[in-house]
């Protein structure tokens, strides 16, 4: 059991990592760092006016937010629930343990076992980089340098 | 609920960037994430990609710093997929043993067995993860030491 707790263990914090070991110059271009599972960005060390992030932000979101329709819709309330008749309950009498716990084991452990190797199948497959946030990341800062070397942009400057 | 949580679980384990950078210099690489990773390009081409980043080591030579860390994303990216394919393997192992359950006799030898290779199997696929972590991140830093030092400034090493 300890053994199988170390082994948890092990596995839960293997999905954290390394942490970039490069530190990035202050000369207005934006760099990518990995953050233990992500990808993250340097623009938050970089001074940047907020119509520069907005020229970003429009930039990675080419389409215009569509404007809301008038909802033409009202708040459904949920069905009324009938009352849940009460169980009588039944006596101890009838309660037996030594035939309850051991097949509940049993159980419990072919569970245990069924479940293990579809998480072996699924960690051995899965990507753990949050690709999410690394996507996000990665365009932002794509998005910045782009901007920052155009002349006549919110982000324009001499960036290398 | 159930359903759109798993959706969403889904469509975020599947992302990737939408925007293609345009003003970059000569020799300099770019990160992207596609649906089969992380990669890098160059000059429009693909230089190398997650989990062992083949190709980035030579593309990054002449920068000690940069071809330091792509010699060690690649060697995180060999061990991660020989963890990768070791848990895995394991994993269906331990499926298999489950039909040892028609055993009657040793029933829970078959169980306890299926339990070792699963938990086997689990610790494999952590570690796998672990070093596919270490190998992106050695990989991202060896872009930045090369775009410092060389592809940012519109030169390459070839």
């Amino acid at each position: 059991m300890r053994r199988l707790s170390r082994a948890a263990t092990l596995v839960i914090l293997a999905g954290c990592g390394y942490t970039s070991q490069y530190r990035p110059p202050a000369d207005g271009r934006a760099r990518p760092l990995w953050r233990q599972d992500h990808v993250e960005n340097d623009l938050g060390q970089i001074p940047i006016t907020r119509a520069c992030v907005e020229a970003i932000y429009a930039t990675t979101h080419p389409e215009p937010p569509r404007a809301r329709a008038r909802a033409a819709q009202f708040w459904i309330p949920p069905p009324a629930t009938p009352p849940v008749a009460r169980v009588a309950d039944r006596g101890a009498d009838d309660y037996e343990a030594a035939s309850f716990v051991d097949p509940f084991l049993t159980r419990g452990f072919i569970a245990m076992v069924l479940l293990l190797p579809i998480l072996d199948i699924v960690f051995a497959a899965d990507r753990p980089e949050l690709e999410h946030f690394s996507a996000e990341a990665i365009d932002d800062l794509n998005a910045y340098n782009d901007l920052a070397r155009r002349a006549g942009t919110p982000c324009s400057q001499r960036a290398p | 609920m159930r359903a759109l949580a798993v959706a969403a679980l889904l469509a975020s384990a599947c992302a990737h960037t939408d925007y293609v950078p345009e003003v970059v210099a000569r020799g300099e690489l770019v990160l992207q994430q596609r649906r089969g990773g992380l990669e890098m390009w160059a000059a429009n081409q693909r230089v190398a990609r997650s989990i062992e980043w083949r190709g980035l080591e030579s593309f990054v030579r002449c920068v000690p710093d940069a071809q330091r860390h792509a010699q060690q994303a690649r060697r995180d990216g060999r061990a991660s997929l020989a963890l990768a394919i070791v848990g895995g393997s394991l994993g269906v192992a331990s499926l298999g043993s489950l039909g040892g359950l028609a055993d009657e006799p040793h029933r829970f030898d078959w169980l306890g067995a299926a339990a070792g290779a699963a938990a086997l199997g689990a610790v494999a696929a952590g570690l796998s993860r672990l070093y596919r972590n270490r190998a992106n991140g050695h990989a991202v830093d060896a872009l930045d030491f090369y775009n410092d030092a060389a592809g940012s400034r519109g030169a390459a090493c070839d």
